[in-house]
């Protein structure tokens, strides 16, 4: 009768987590993301999300600074990702769009493996770098 | 006990398909599972229904003649011609033996002359990202091009195999139905080897490829890129066949009781290690066993020369001309390559190898990319005590001695062997009759 309890359960967690319109929405994490000085605010989307394992997926970066000034011409961004536990980061080098008002659509993403994955913004701004950190389990 | 079926499978479903969730499915967990007397926890089982079964083999839009049946017959006969070789002594069929699960059993192959890798098996081989065990190919009919024209494997050349598709009225009849007429050459010339030697221009192949017309060198690279998608049709139907472990993953879905001794005692605890402690589902992920990657598991040199593995294969495979970006591919974009497209060397690629895949392992020793390992234990006894000081680069830090105990190595052993599969249809293991 196991299958009961593996019902059961699932049942509890459906509940737990709510559903809309078919879309089960476990859990809603943030997506916004503040670099390490606190000077930038990034919000991101992930396309697709949840991000699937070992497939290439996007996402989209939207920089603002903290203070309301626009970003300046020399801005930049640069994406990796890591996972620190095991020594090695991903094996791709992500391909970064700008586009109008702060925005960077980035391609080539891939987590190859299940884990901990630390994905990194860095921005750069008049020669001086800031990183903003999304820890990332898969 | 009917409703399980329908349960599980919409579980999986839901689990995989539906919700904002950055976390992966095992947010919502199921229940342990318990068989005569062993509890299989609840993460393990979201694991191991993931491992099964193989889904449905992916397209190659590189090769419009993927599923080709005419294309396919010819790969077959290509693939066991040792005529496309240098002394008409080698073929494919001579590293990747059918009879002995597409292996040769040596550590490392014997063409024209020994080379410094193992030759690895062609199971589920179509379902890759990379080829070779440095991935230094990206497409598997680009692959299939590698070996003939190789020095020390085959050592023939694509105005050889050209020659011998002209030469051979079954061939060249078959080659019409897939690809259309072959082309006539308009050089004249009587030497039957040519092809490009970049890092020897001196090369007497080398020589001949220059002393062609132009139009002709593309039109034998032209012959030459079907050749290999004639291959890859043939080798995309050495797809393994259900194993004792598939046969137990359906039961659990379809709660067969019944079928739950598919797998023995051993075999399930092995199965939870597996997926468990033992962390293998790491990198033998997915229902092909492998995460189609590259991992420096840390082997010492051995007795092979210093072998870099991963990182130099990167940049070959990016200017290979006959990539799937590259003007012999039938679909150069994007979507279609974004393996190729986006990879690119990082330090961490050093020493690193290929996954292979776990399906029919029991029977494709010897094991790694150098055929150290005799025995599947000999493996196991590896990852237990990860005793060598990596050759190159740094080890997986991932990996951790498991410091298995007898039985837990046995009981892997018993899990490994259960991944064997019946043989394939007898047609396929030999060229077809003419």
């Amino acid at each position: 009768m196991k299958w009961i309890q593996i019902m059961i359960m699932a049942i509890i967690a459906a509940m737990a987590s709510g559903c809309d319109n078919g879309n089960v929405v476990i859990e809603q994490l943030p997506t916004t993301v503040a670099t390490a000085s606190g000077d930038y605010a990034i919000d991101y989307t992930f396309t697709p999300d949840p991000i699937p394992k070992n497939e290439h997926f996007s996402m989209q970066v939207v920089v603002t600074r903290k203070d309301g000034a626009d970003l300046p011409e020399d801005f930049a961004i640069q994406v990796d990702a890591d996972m620190p536990a095991h020594g090695h980061g991903i094996n791709t080098a992500p391909e970064i769009k700008k586009l109008p008002s702060g925005t960077y659509q980035v391609d080539g993403l891939l987590f190859h493996m299940g884990g901990q994955w630390e994905l990194y913004i860095d921005v750069m701004e008049g020669g001086i770098p800031d990183r903003a950190t999304i820890p990332i389990e898969m | 006990m009917k409703p399980v079926p329908f349960f599980l499978s919409a579980l999986l479903l839901w689990t995989v398909s539906c919700g904002k969730v950055r976390q992966t499915e095992t947010s919502l967990g199921a229940g342990p599972i318990t068989i005569r007397g062993i509890t299989i926890p609840a993460t393990n089982v979201l694991e191991i229904l993931k491992l099964s079964p193989l889904p449905e083999l992916p397209p190659n839009p590189t090769n419009q003649y993927a599923d080709n049946e005419d294309a396919a017959l010819l790969g077959q006969h290509l693939f066991f011609d040792s005529r496309l070789s240098a002394n008409g002594e080698v073929s494919c069929a001579t590293c990747h033996q059918a009879e002995t699960d597409w292996t040769d059993q040596k550590p490392v192959s014997e063409g024209l002359e020994t080379v410094t890798r193992n030759a690895p098996t062609l199971w589920n081989v179509a379902y890759q990202r990379w080829y070779f065990w440095d991935g230094r190919k990206d497409t598997l009919w680009s692959q299939a091009l590698g070996p003939i024209e190789h020095p020390k494997e085959m050592g023939g050349s694509r105005l050889r195999s050209y020659l011998l598709l002209q030469s051979t009225e079954v061939y060249q009849s078959l080659y019409d139905k897939a690809f259309g007429p072959l082309p006539q050459l308009t050089s004249t010339s009587d030497f039957k080897d040519a092809r490009p030697v970049a890092e020897d221009p001196s090369d007497q192949m080398h020589q001949n490829w220059q002393a062609l017309k132009e139009s002709d060198q593309e039109a034998l690279n032209r012959v030459f890129s079907n050749i290999g998608k004639s291959m890859e049709a043939y080798q995309r139907q050495i797809l393994s066949t259900a194993a004792p472990f598939d046969r137990f993953v359906d039961a659990i879905l379809n709660w067969k009781e019944d079928d739950m001794d598919q797998l023995s005692d051993a075999a399930i605890r092995g199965m939870i290690l597996f997926t468990g402690r033992g962390q293998c589902i790491l990198c033998h992920t997915d229902s092909n066993f492998t995460d189609n990657e590259f991992h420096n598991i840390g082997l010492d040199r051995g007795e092979r020369p210093l072998d870099q593995g991963r990182y130099p294969a990167i940049a070959q495979v990016k200017t290979d001309p006959f990539n799937g970006q590259g003007l012999y591919s039938d679909d150069t974009t994007l979507e279609a390559n974004q393996a190729l497209h986006y990879v690119a060397p990082k330090d961490n690629n050093l020493g690193e190898f290929k996954t292979p895949t776990l399906r029919n392992i029991a029977n494709t020793a010897p094991y790694m990319h150098d055929g150290r390992f005799a025995s599947l234990k000999e493996v196991l006894e590896f990852y237990s005590t990860l005793p060598d000081t990596p050759a190159i680069g740094h080890r997986e830090e991932s990996l951790q001695p498991l410091k298995l105990t007898e039985e837990e190595l046995n009981d892997l052993e018993a899990f490994l062997n259960s991944l064997t599969g019946a043989p394939l249809n007898e047609r396929l293991l030999k060229a077809p009759a003419i």
